[in-house]
Order: C-alpha cells, then sequence, then structure tokens
C-alpha cells in the first residue's frame, strides 16, 4: 500500500501511519460524542465513558494482563516511563541502590532513569551490547545484585531493531527484589506482548507506533505495584476527597490520570488494537520478515554500506540501520526524500548507542507490514543514486 | 519536487570531500563549537583577528556535505575581510538562507547555498558554522567594547 502521495514510508519506528477506521472513531467522538468521561449525568456521558473504559478493558485483553485496572492511560512511552520513575523508582531507592538499563535505550528510557539517580543519591548502571546488537546477557547477570532496585530495558531497540527476552531478565530481576521495566514502544506494532508470560512488572508504550493516534500511550503495572506507586500529577478526576487543606486519590488507574484524560486518543487506540487484530500479528510478523529481508540482501550486496547490529534479517525487527562510506546519513535521507522515499537519519534519540557504535548518525529505515517490496528496491535505486552524486 | 542536484551541487560536493582550511590552529584568539542538537552536526571554527581583520580562520567538523562545505566555503569568503565587512556577510547569508534579495556580491561561492531554502529541512546545516564566527564577533565586540548582536 502506498500512501501519503506514492511517499514510499519508511520512517514507521518513528510513527506509523493511521488507517481510515481508527480516523473515523476519532471523527465519531468529535462530531457527535464529544463529552467527557467519568462525570456527566446525561446518557452520552456514560455512553463516553463505558467506550473509555472498554478500550482500558480492550487494551488489557490486547497484552494479557489479568485486570483492566493494571492499564493506566498517558500521553506515550515517555510520559509512561517518567511515571514510574518519579512516582515508584524515586520514593523507593536509597543512595547506594542501583537502577539498570541498556546502552541501547532510547533517551525516554534513560534520561528520566539519570535524574532519578540523581535526587536519590543512587546510581544508574549501563549493560552493553554485543557485536550483533543482542544485549550482553553475562554482564546484566553480574550487574544484577541486592542494590539493584529497577531493570528497565527496550523490548526491540529502535536503532537495531534487536529483540530481548524479558523472561529469564524477569527472574533474575525478581530474585533479589528488582522490577523489571519494559518500553516496548518499538515492539507493539511487530510482535504480541503477553505480560503475564514474559513476568514483567512494568510495561510502556505509545498509541502512535501502532497505527494509533499521537499523544495517547499505555503503562501496565502489576496490580499491588500500581497500589505503591505514587501520582506525579493531581488535580481533577484522581480524588477521592478533598478538603481545603489535603486531598485523598482513587485507587489505580484513575489516581494516575489527573484532569480529562485524551478521550479521542484513547478511543484511537482501541480502534488501533482492532486493526491490528484484524490483521493478525502472524501475517504481521511474516509481512515484516519478507521486507526486512529484501532490504538485507539488497544492502549486504552493496560493499559500500555498513549495517549495524547483526547481520542476519531474524534479528532486526522491522528495523535496519546502516551508513554509506563516504555519505553523512543526513545526505542520504536527503537524496532518498528526492526519489521518494522517507527515511530517519540521525542519532534516533540514542546518544550512547552511536557512541557505542562509533558513529554520530545512522541512516534507519523501518518497515511495518504496510509496505511492499517495491517501496524496500525504491531505497536502493536512492541509494545508488547518492553514490552517483558523491562521484 | 526540487531536482537534488540543485542541492548538491559539484563545488558542495568538492568542498565537503576536500574542505578548505580544515583543522585546529596553533594558537587561535577565539576558539566557538557550534552543534545542532537534532542532527548531531559539529563545527569548531578557530579564528585569529588581526586589530579588526579575520587574519587565520579554520575549522573542524563532523557532519553532512551541506555543514561541512558551509564551513569551508565560508572560510574562504571571510578570510582578510574586517569583522565589519564579516558581519555584513553573516547578515547577508542569513537574508539568503532565507530567500530574501540579498545586496552584496561578496559572499563569494557561499551563494550557492541559496538553493538550500528550497529543502527546508537543511537549512539549519548551512548555516551551523556561520553561526559559530557570529559568537567569535560578538565575542570579540565584547573584548573590543562593542555591542554587536546578530539576530538568530
Amino acid at each position: 500500500m502506498t500512501i501519503y502521495n506514492h511517499l514510499a514510508y519508511l520512517d514507521n519506528a518513528s510513527t506509523t501511519p493511521v488507517p481510515q477506521y481508527v480516523v473515523d472513531v476519532i471523527d465519531h467522538y468529535y462530531h457527535c460524542e464529544k463529552v467527557n468521561v467519568h462525570r456527566g449525568m446525561y446518557k452520552l456521558a456514560n455512553v463516553v465513558t463505558q467506550q473509555y473504559e472498554g478500550v482500558r478493558q480492550k487494551v488489557a485483553k490486547f497484552i494479557n494482563a489479568d485486570d483492566k485496572n493494571q492499564i493506566v492511560f498517558t500521553s506515550g512511552t515517555t510520559d509512561s516511563l517518567n511515571m514510574v520513575a518519579f512516582g515508584y523508582a524515586l520514593s523507593h531507592l536509597q543512595p547506594d541502590d542501583e537502577m539498570i538499563v541498556s546502552v541501547l535505550e532510547h533517551h525516554s528510557n534513560l534520561v528520566p532513569w539519570q535524574q532519578v539517580a540523581a535526587k536519590s543519591g543512587g546510581r544508574l548502571r549501563i549493560v552493553k551490547v554485543d557485536g550483533k546488537g543482542h544485549l550482553d546477557q553475562k554482564q546484566l547477570t553480574k550487574m544484577i545484585n541486592r542494590h539493584t532496585k529497577v531493570v528497565s530495558l527496550a523490548m526491540v531497540s529502535n536503532v537495531l531493531g534487536t529483540y530481548t527476552d524479558m523472561r529469564p531478565i524477569a527472574q533474575k530481576a525478581h530474585e533479589i527484589g528488582a522490577v523489571l521495566v519494559v518500553d516496548a514502544a518499538q515492539a507493539v506494532a511487530h510482535m504480541p506482548i503477553d505480560v503475564q508470560k514474559m513476568n514483567v512488572d512494568f510495561v510502556a508504550f505509545s498509541g502512535h507506533k501502532m497505527f494509533g493516534p499521537t499523544g495517547v500511550g499505555v503503562l501496565y503495572g502489576k496490580s499491588e505495584l500500581l497500589e505503591e506507586m505514587n501520582p506525579v500529577r493531581f488535580g481533577g478526576e484522581m480524588i477521592d476527597q478533598v478538603t481545603s487543606r489535603s486531598a485523598t486519590f482513587q485507587p489505580a488507574p484513575l489516581k494516575f490520570e489527573a484532569g480529562t484524560p485524551n478521550i479521542a486518543g484513547v478511543l484511537g487506540l482501541g480502534a488501533a488494537i482492532d486493526y491490528i487484530n484484524g490483521i493478525g500479528y502472524p501475517s504481521i510478523m511474516g509481512t515484516d520478515h519478507l521486507l526486512v529481508e529484501r532490504l538485507m540482501s539488497e544492502l549486504n550486496g552493496l560493499k559500500f554500506v555498513t549495517i549495524y547490529g547483526s547481520p542476519s534479517a531474524d534479528d532486526h525487527k522491522a528495523v535496519v540501520s546502516f551508513n554509506v562510506e563516504g555519505i553523512h546519513a543526513h545526505d542520504i535521507a536527503t537524496i532518498l526524500d528526492s526519489v521518494g522515499v522517507a527515511v530517519r537519519a540521525g542519532h534516533h534519540c540514542a546518544h550512547p548507542l552511536m557512541d557505542f557504535l562509533r558513529t554520530e548518525s545512522v541512516v534507519r529505515a523501518s518497515v511495518s507490514f504496510q509496505n511492499t517490496i517495491k517501496e524496500i528496491d525504491q531505497l536502493v535505486v536512492g541509494i545508488q543514486k547518492a553514490r552517483e552524486i558523491f562521484k | 519536487m526540487s531536482d537534488i542536484r540543485q542541492l548538491y551541487q559539484r563545488i558542495i560536493i568538492d568542498h565537503a570531500n576536500y574542505p578548505h582550511h580544515y583543522g585546529k590552529l596553533a594558537c587561535p584568539d577565539f576558539v566557538r563549537t557550534c552543534r545542532n542538537p537534532d542532527c548531531g552536526d559539529t563545527i569548531t571554527v578557530f579564528v585569529s583577528i588581526d586589530t579588526d581583520c579575520f587574519n587565520e580562520l579554520n575549522f573542524v567538523g563532523d557532519g553532512c556535505a551541506i555543514s561541512q562545505a558551509s564551513a569551508s566555503i565560508m572560510t574562504d569568503t571571510l578570510i582578510d575581510k574586517t569583522v565589519a565587512e564579516a558581519t555584513q556577510l553573516i547578515q547577508e547569508f542569513q537574508k539568503l538562507l532565507l530567500g530574501q534579495h540579498i545586496t552584496t556580491g561578496d559572499l563569494g561561492d557561499s551563494v550557492v547555498f541559496g538553493k538550500l531554502k528550497q529543502f527546508p529541512t537543511r537549512v539549519r546545516c548551512g548555516a551551523l558554522a556561520w553561526h559559530a564566527v557570529s559568537d567569535v564577533i560578538e565575542e570579540w565586540g565584547k573584548r573590543s567594547g562593542q555591542q554587536i548582536n546578530f539576530s538568530k
């Protein structure tokens, strides 16, 4: 499927397109039902509240959470991770306690923990990846110790596309009483997420990277952890009783959803889940793989192209980053644009990983099941054109 | 769609591949690094100003062909100019990037970046080195008791 006026859109890791069905759901809310949730006495308010809470149930089922109250609506992955950092970790960390992230992390799963470390006197430790971009499990095992309180890792790297199996890490973290936080932003459009099977403690993801609208996301947390976690925003809707001097709060998840929520966004997120379920993950994963395989085999055939991470297509979950010898990533991206191919070039909000890869920037092509082989081939045409221009 | 070769003209590719006045100066009067946080492009300029003349102007940097070629061509344009002339040229270059009419012909090969306005996502790449030199001129002004401010 070509979208956006025949642009071969290969920047799905930034944000995915939104199908008409999702737009229609949002449009219907704004045109016909634009009332608030949780407070109106009129029937329509109740109808929309039911729809809104229905999406919570739908999200719970989508990620196999056993209770819809484990689902907090946020503005996105960044918001979700900040909530865990400042609402949970900050109150659980003593000086000398430790948190662990990996060198792969997007800044949204790094900078909040840096801030928590600075405020608590705790220590942030960084686990490396191996030559193929896989998390160094040996180093991680050594790093987890009785001081570790939080381990926070990306399920899929937004630069290398590598997938990390969270199950053994969850087990190690739980053995010493730490929590495992999963940044699933890059995973959710490409593989099923099962929070019970992974047995992880918190999971964060965004609607806009899974064919939904911007400005909405999810934080999953185990019930007892959400109960312990403090709200970081205060105001209407999240309170139980208020006097002029003090307030008590609603139970989770409402205590985390202060103010009028992004109702249209939540309804759009629900529609995006319907859309993904309609296609089905087996089909999505099959198409993703075909596209990545074609891209990798084409790029591997160009001796002036360096692919970052694993040489195997199996290890790239919809994301392939590369550089072309002698041509800066931004110049490649601009020239690809001139042949109708949209990719991202830069540091991808992952400075530590760029340092690790010993580069300033990379070109990133990221697919969704909506892309075609022809679009991949167009990218290769663009790379050849860049070589021609820079000859 | 704009023709991409209007952006990547031969002169830009040549300067990017073989930059002029590249490398640190041993004893510069001024050193200034500018970085584009969005893309990571970096330019450091090394400047020696004798009385009020740009005696020496070198740069080092990392980044795209546009940012590096712009820095290289800029050094050709500004060396041997007075601070007042350089100030005017920087303002002319800013206008050029905005697509405004420019009055002086002294910008030399830097006029090639007039095409950048057709590629708005790349304007900042072309401007980076010039920002660094405008910062140097502001600093020179402070040291010599003159108020010089560029609109940025």
